[in-house]
């Protein structure tokens, strides 16, 4: 089974509208498994109009508490805390919204007092959709994004299409280059980046594009709103180029899509006949690379 | 010899490996030279994040003389590594075919990973 | 006043807002505007306002740094991390900086006091000027894992004492989590920028709940690429009572302006007025809100 992830560094640039895409392409040949990585603020599944067979709450990571029965009040926790979560109004308390559980309280009070409490932060989900299985999840609003959700979404997905026998695994991706990205980088054999000749989609391309190399991920480029700017695309060709890394395709600027994308389906369902045709090249481009 | 296997589910020996290493549900611990076999839950499956090293870790305090599971992540490589704990991967079948294959000598060892952890101490 | 631009959608149009925005009230009020970029894993402002960086600070926390005379292997040190940034195993220690939150349980933990701490960079801080705007921005380096640091720093640093005597804008990142909350802390007004699509009003709900019922903070919406389908965001609008305070239409012209990395006040000028509009819009609502309290 093939792991194919796709990111952008930056958002707004279509990788969502390429992910449903290429599932709904895919899936009319292959055996398909689909994740929906990017987990603050999830999107795919208003394209691919799931339904949940299963969901699972996800809980975050422990914060600490003080019992207050066995509070001493010497302040120690105070004194080690780098967070400033714990604050003294009568009692000492710790706020859950600022503790980031490293525990170093826990193990430094000389009183026993503090104990840990998971609580939760969203859940995830497993449904079938027309195109396949779709791993998915909502992250609560407020809620830290550190990649753990991430992981177990896209740990889900290998499972379940080596449990099926897939032929191919693709992931949305989470925007930005921190933990839930890196959390998603690992399980993947090829990166697909989605860009956008602007001087934003540049800017962040090339700091995606680093933090595949550090996991050694092979990366290839979609070229998105690619009529745009002619100057912006040709920059970006030669960009690709410098850095071996691989154009997939292009998808011209289409205002349509705004309009078609209110249908909640993938654009090669109801885009207009050039964004489908370009999304049809890209598939059987992407699907030669995967062989 | 002492073997660890990640597994997808607890149904003994009929159990899948798993192809995730860090967050995978259960470990099942093998001596392969009398059969004997516990199976445990991985303690490292809720953790926020380096569920590998933790697994690793864990697995490393245990003798273990080799692993049997998917893809490692370079952390957890290095941790089993460090131990002198030998890697092998399998994917797509129980814990039986991964074993007979492993006794035949057909498993195939882990790529070693490009170096994630500095060697501190 | 400090104003939070924030969305649930990334690419929304939130640094456009931002940059265009307080440029333009750099040019109406007597407060010094502030703008600080704090979309740390993907500073984008500077890429339109080409300010002139004076000054620039290394974002460091502390990382563990280990004796290998001292340390005897016990392994407490990596029982006590909750980040497993710290493995022994076979006689050997190894340390992952990247997963490390430089939290320093494990130098208080370790009873060999093999443990020192070392400052260690995980971001840059710049600031500077662009024309009238004082401009700031952090930026995360690549595998390191949280942005909340970063922006917690750069707060502190580049905004002024006098914080109510000036117009600050901070720019957050997308989403609706961690680093989108630390924006939302102590602003005075969340300004959120949509798009007419399921997915603008899908997110635009998310942050909206975080921002409104959850910190509290009047909120105002922005309608970029708007035309003839904003209706279902001006019902959302209507029923949670969140005034929209403008509409930036969809136009190519202005997407090729964008991409150009060109000010849309400064190469398309019949915007300017969209803009001044907001810019008075929000003191408008600022002072009202602020009445209602006294």
């Amino acid at each position: 089974m093939k792991r194919v992830l796709i990111i952008s560094g930056k958002g707004g640039t279509g990788k969502t509208t390429v992910s449903a895409a290429l599932a709904d392409l895919a899936a009319r040949e292959l055996k398909l498994v689909i994740a929906d990585a990017d987990v603050d603020a999830a999107n795919l599944e208003l394209l691919l109009e799931p339904r949940p067979i299963s969901s699972t709450p996800f809980m975050a990571g422990k914060t600490a508490v003080i019992e207050p029965s066995l509070c001493i009040a010497c302040g120690r926790c105070m004194e080690v805390c780098r967070f400033g979560a714990v604050h003294a109004n009568g009692q000492y308390a710790i706020d859950p919204q600022l503790c980031e559980g490293c525990l170093a309280c826990l193990h430094q009070c000389p009183a026993g007092a503090i104990r840990t409490e998971v609580h939760q932060s969203g859940e995830w989900f497993r449904s079938t959709t027309p195109y396949g299985t779709l791993l998915h999840a909502n992250l609560w609003p407020g809620e830290e994004n550190s990649g753990k959700l991430v992981s177990e979404l896209v740990g889900q997905a290998q499972a379940e299409g080596e449990r099926t026998r897939a032929d191919l695994m693709l992931v949305d991706g989470p925007p930005g280059i921190g933990c839930p990205v890196t959390a998603a980088c690992r399980s993947a054999d090829l990166a697909i980046l989605v860009s956008e000749p602007t001087v934003s989609g540049r800017h962040d391309l090339e700091r995606v594009l680093r933090l595949t190399r550090y996991f050694n991920l092979p990366a290839a480029l979609v070229l998105n709103k690619a009529t745009l700017n002619e100057k912006a695309r040709a920059e970006m060709l030669d960009f690709a180029q410098s850095e071996n890394m691989e154009l997939i395709g292009e998808i011209p600027y289409d205002e349509g899509v705004m309009q078609a994308l209110r249908q909640a389906k993938p654009l090669t369902r109801c885009a207009s006949p050039a964004i489908q045709y370009a999304l049809e090249a890209i598939w059987q481009q992407l699907k030669e690379r995967i062989r | 010899m002492q073997i660890a296997i990640s597994l997808q589910e607890d149904e003994g020996l009929e159990s899948s490996v798993s192809p995730i290493f860090g967050r995978c549900p259960f470990f099942m611990f093998v001596d392969v030279d009398n059969g004997h076999f516990e199976i445990r839950t991985n303690p490292a499956q809720p953790a926020a994040g380096g569920a590998g090293i933790q697994a690793a870790q864990m697995i490393a305090g245990n003798h273990v003389n080799a692993v049997i599971s998917g893809k490692l992540g370079p952390k957890a490589y290095d941790v089993l590594a460090s131990a002198g704990i030998a890697i092998y991967t399998f994917s797509g079948g129980s814990v039986e075919d991964a074993l007979k294959a492993f006794r035949r000598g057909q498993l195939p060892a882990h790529e070693p990973a490009g170096s994630a952890g500095r060697e501190a101490g | 006043m400090i104003t939070a631009i924030a969305s649930g959608k990334g690419g929304t149009g939130k640094t456009t807002i931002a940059a265009n925005l307080a440029l333009m009230a750099t040019q109406k009020g007597a407060a010094p505007v502030y703008l600080l970029d704090c979309d740390v894993e993907a500073p984008n402002g500077a890429l339109f306002l080409h300010p002139t960086f004076s000054k620039e600070k290394a974002c460091t926390r502390l990382l563990p740094s280990f004796d290998a005379e001292a340390c005897d292997y016990c392994g407490q040190c990596a029982r006590v991390c909750t980040s497993n940034a710290i493995a022994v195993a076979g006689g050997r220690l190894l340390f992952f900086k990247e997963l490390c939150h430089a939290c320093g349980s494990c130098a208080l933990t370790c009873p060999q006091a093999a443990i020192r701490e070392e400052a260690e960079t995980i971001g840059r801080l710049q600031s500077g000027r662009a024309e009238n705007l004082y401009f700031a921005q952090g930026t995360l380096e690549i595998g390191f894992s949280s942005p909340v640091p970063v922006i917690r720093d750069l707060k502190k640093w580049a905004l002024p004492a006098d914080r109510q005597a000036s117009e600050i804008y901070l720019d957050a990142a997308p989403g609706c989590t961690c680093p989108v909350v630390e924006v939302l802390r102590g602003a005075d007004f969340a300004l959120l920028v949509t798009e007419p699509t399921p997915f603008g009003l899908h997110d635009l709900k998310l942050v909206a709940q975080l921002a409104k019922h959850e910190y509290g903070l009047p909120c105002g919406v922005v309608i970029n690429k708007s035309g003839p389908y904003d209706e279902p965001i001006e019902d959302y609008c209507q029923k949670e009572g969140i005034p929209i305070l403008m509409r930036l239409p969809l136009s190519r012209r202005i997407a090729e302006v964008y991409s150009e990395g060109s000010l849309l006040i400064e190469a398309l000028p019949e915007y300017q007025a969209l803009f001044t509009q907001l810019h008075e819009k929000l003191l408008e609502n600022y002072i009202a809100q602020q009445e209602g309290q006294s």
